[in-house]
């Protein structure tokens, strides 16, 4: 007899573990772990911990609510929600369904944005799909596995700590997240969303196992901090993370700007990465890694759409990009993404050249060979075929 | 108040004359290409006109429908964005489509069966938009709005005197994009929504709104405002016919005062406003009995200040309009070009709730930013 897998029990005590693991994959975005960690503790302790079950156990017609907060994590930190938002977009969706859903999921896994859908499952008593839209967070809307995989979206609801709410129907994802930017800087710079998606659509194209995942990378971290073990020899055994550079932050230039927080920031390397520093793009998420010397920056390490996380170098603590300031000692990782995003599609979504950066997608560990190859060609600087660019 | 049906073009040009005029520069561009749309309209036999909302069930649904956003920066919409967006299927030809459109969407999200079509301003397209878009419903257009001339925000509504919400409403891109906003924290925030959604949207947008049975709207309405922009414009065209000074005339019909004549020297554009409001400052140099002397008038979409030597003369929420100096023609922002002879006027407010406490914070000049106190109109006798 086939034993259909049925899921695990999030508890209060996992919540740690789950926010620590959903900052690393939020690549510097998806929101503060710690805010999100209050948030679904505050939802567990009142109606009891989530089941987590398998994308399998979806039904073709079961509807399905995403949760998620939009906008610049650098506002959202101080722009604390009023806590009646998730309630109030999830009655909406609900109302726009019809009917009851059968399952809460991430729009993408982040510090916030992985554990807000938790608390939302806690509250109305529904399961949480071990599963998101990305695999990551990237900072837009239509950067989704769901636009991949091509499923057409109804509504997205947006409400705020002030009681404003929107029903955006826009005409494709880019639309919906076009509009639903304008309104959050209107509405202050962040807000809490909501969406409903059909079984079948996200059983097709969600990715599976990424609240797994997340809890996984954060337990190896908690243990090896507690253990007194380097993170950064434990890591790549839970998701092949491939350690970039080791320094120290030098300088960060951060502005909150169209709803997003822009900027970079670098990392002047310690010990055996001496002699060069590595600058960080973002737009909320990490896009871009370069290594160079003397404010040139020639050697890229690892791109969007590929995984750029930092952490503090001792505790293996990740830091957003909101978070990051001058003399935190950190270590940059890359981790490979999710396979779609390697494909023409995906790339088209979410590769470098979308951010407007005139740099050719090469996955991660492909650098990382060639590098290990032919150390002397470190610096040339790449041609890109970037289109328009 | 009444209920009237126009019959001839020139009752349609007295009408939308008039509607400039309470316009006060804007409400919704020149009159002319408006004049043109109500004809074709009364030609094909569209109904033109309006109705008392006393001869309006009190259960109606109403609702109004408008435009929001200013014009275009010069040179309009960034290609680069355009291209990124993927912006080649335009979804509406004009606004009226998108108001016809966004009232349809608002009616079936509400599952209410549309009773009466109210404007929010009197203006050109912003009164004839809404006309006739209840002629393409088959329902009434009531005698009456919703300011009692055109304003640039929605919260500057006696609606919002009256403290009934502008919400539920849905606002439409050109594009097909739909916003509904079902609960709002305050009118205010719904007209920054808006205004962030033209942004978004490259270019105005439409709004159908304040969906309240015939009963609760007529305690908000201006009512007998379209009647009034009517018979404003017979005085000025009486006026013409006789060779009389179409001017004074009016602004005796209105008991109002004539605040300047002169030539327009300039007009000071504002770069940042593109998109969500067109400001600017037009300069007039005095002719005739004002021969010497200075004219200001400040825009944001419609007329707010006029200071006349530097001294403010009339401001917001009277109205203040600018007429050929000759024909007595009232001219919209876009009419308003060097060399042109104006007569600058000024009349009461169509509605008293304007000089309450509560309207002169939405309509006054520090509504706007200035620091200056509301200066009424002067009375004819004073």
């Amino acid at each position: 007899m086939v034993v259909k897998p049925q899921g695990f029990r999030l508890e209060a005590s996992d919540l740690l573990d789950l926010a620590t693991g959903s900052a690393v994959l939020g690549t510097g975005g998806g929101g503060d772990p710690y805010i999100g960690r209050l948030v679904a503790a505050g939802a567990i302790a009142a109606h009891g911990p989530v089941t987590v079950v398998p994308l399998s156990t979806l039904s073709d017609d079961d509807v399905v609510v995403l949760v998620s907060m939009s906008g610049a994590p650098t506002v959202m930190v101080e722009k604390i929600p009023s806590g009646r938002e998730l309630d109030v977009v999830y009655r909406r969706v609900v109302e726009y369904a019809g009917r009851e859903p059968n399952a809460v999921l991430a729009v993408e896994i982040g510090g916030i944005n992985a554990l807000f859908p938790v608390a939302t499952a806690a509250r109305v008593g529904l399961p949480l799909l071990d599963a998101d839209g990305m695999g990551r967070a990237f900072p837009e809307f239509q950067i989704t596995s769901f636009n991949v995989g091509g499923v057409t979206f109804g509504p997205r609801f947006v409400t705020d700590e002030k009681g404003n709410v929107l029903r955006i129907e826009g005409i494709d994802a880019r639309w919906i997240e076009r509009i639903n930017r304008h309104a959050l800087v209107a509405m202050g710079g962040s807000v809490i969303t909501g969406l409903a998606l059909r079984g079948q659509d996200v059983r097709r194209t969600a990715i599976a196992g990424s609240i797994s995942l997340a809890l996984a990378i954060g337990r190896t971290l908690r243990r090896a901090r507690e253990e007194k073990q380097d993170w950064r020899a434990v890591l790549p055994g839970v998701c092949d993370a491939l350690p970039l550079c080791t320094g120290k932050v030098t300088a960060v230039l951060r502005r909150t700007t169209g709803g997003f927080a822009r900027g970079h920031a670098d990392v002047a390397g310690m010990g055996d990465d001496a002699g060069s520093t590595v600058r960080l793009e973002f737009q909320n998420e990490h896009l871009l890694a370069r290594r160079g010397h003397d404010a040139a920056y020639p050697e890229v390490l690892a791109s969007t759409p590929d995984l750029i996380a930092v952490l503090e170098t001792d505790t293996g603590t990740p830091i957003t990009t909101e978070a990051l300031r001058f003399g935190q000692r950190v270590t940059i990782v890359g981790i490979p993404c999710q396979p779609i995003w390697r494909t023409p599609r995906g790339l088209e979504l979410a590769g470098p050249c979308y951010f407007g950066f005139d740099v050719d997608y090469v996955p991660l560990e492909v650098r990382a060979e060639s590098r290990a190859r032919a150390p002397e060609h470190h610096d040339r600087r790449e041609e890109s075929a970037c289109p328009g660019i | 108040m009444a209920t009237r049906r126009l019959e001839s073009r020139t009752e349609i040009e007295d009408f939308v004359h008039g509607l400039v005029l309470f316009g006060t520069g804007g409400g919704g561009g020149p009159a002319d290409p408006v004049i043109e749309r109500l004809t074709t309209a009364l030609d094909a036999g569209s109904p033109v006109g309006w109705t008392d909302i006393a001869d309006i069930p009190p259960d109606a649904w109403t609702f109004s429908v408008a435009g929001v956003g200013g014009k275009s920066p010069p040179g309009g919409p960034d290609p680069a964005v355009l291209q990124r967006t993927g912006l080649d299927r335009l979804a509406f030809a004009d606004p009226q489509q998108m108001q016809l459109a966004a009232a349809r969407r608002l009616t079936e999200l509400y599952g209410v069966q549309p009773g009466a079509v109210i404007a929010v301003e009197l203006g050109s397209s912003n009164t004839v938009n809404p006309m006739l878009v209840a002629a393409a419903l088959g329902v009434p257009f009531v005698d009456g709005d919703y300011c009692g001339r055109a304003k640039p925000e929605i919260q500057q509504s006696t609606l919002e005197i009256e403290g009934r919400g502008v919400w539920p409403l849905v606002f439409l891109d050109r594009w097909g994009d739909v916003v509904h906003i079902p609960e709002a924290a305050s009118t205010a925030m719904v007209d920054r929504i808006g205004r962030h959604l033209c942004s978004a949207a490259l270019g105005g947008v439409a709004v159908a709104r304040s969906l309240l049975p015939a009963g609760q709207a007529s305690q908000a309405l201006v009512r007998g405002s379209c009647e009034a922009a009517y018979l404003a414009g017979c005085t000025l065209r009486h006026a013409r016919e006789q060779r009389g000074d179409p001017v004074s005339a009016v602004v005796e019909h209105l008991g109002g005062a004539h605040l300047f004549d002169g030539v327009v020297e300039s007009t000071e554009e504002d770069p940042e406003s593109g998109y969500q409001f067109h400001v600017c400052t037009h300069h007039v140099t005095g002719s005739g009995s004002f021969h010497g002397r200075r004219c200001a008038i400040w825009v944001k979409n419609e007329h707010h200040i006029v200071w006349v030597d530097d001294v403010p003369a009339v401001t917001s929420p009277d109205i203040i309009a600018v007429l050929d100096r000759i024909s007595g023609r009232p001219l919209t922002n876009h009419e308003i070009v060097p060399g042109q002879a104006v007569a600058v006027i000024a009349s009461p407010p169509l509605d008293p709730r304007w000089r309450s406490p509560k309207g002169l914070a939405l309509l006054g000049p520090r509504a706007f930013g200035f620091g200056l106190d509301y200066v009424p109109t002067p009375r004819a006798d004073a």
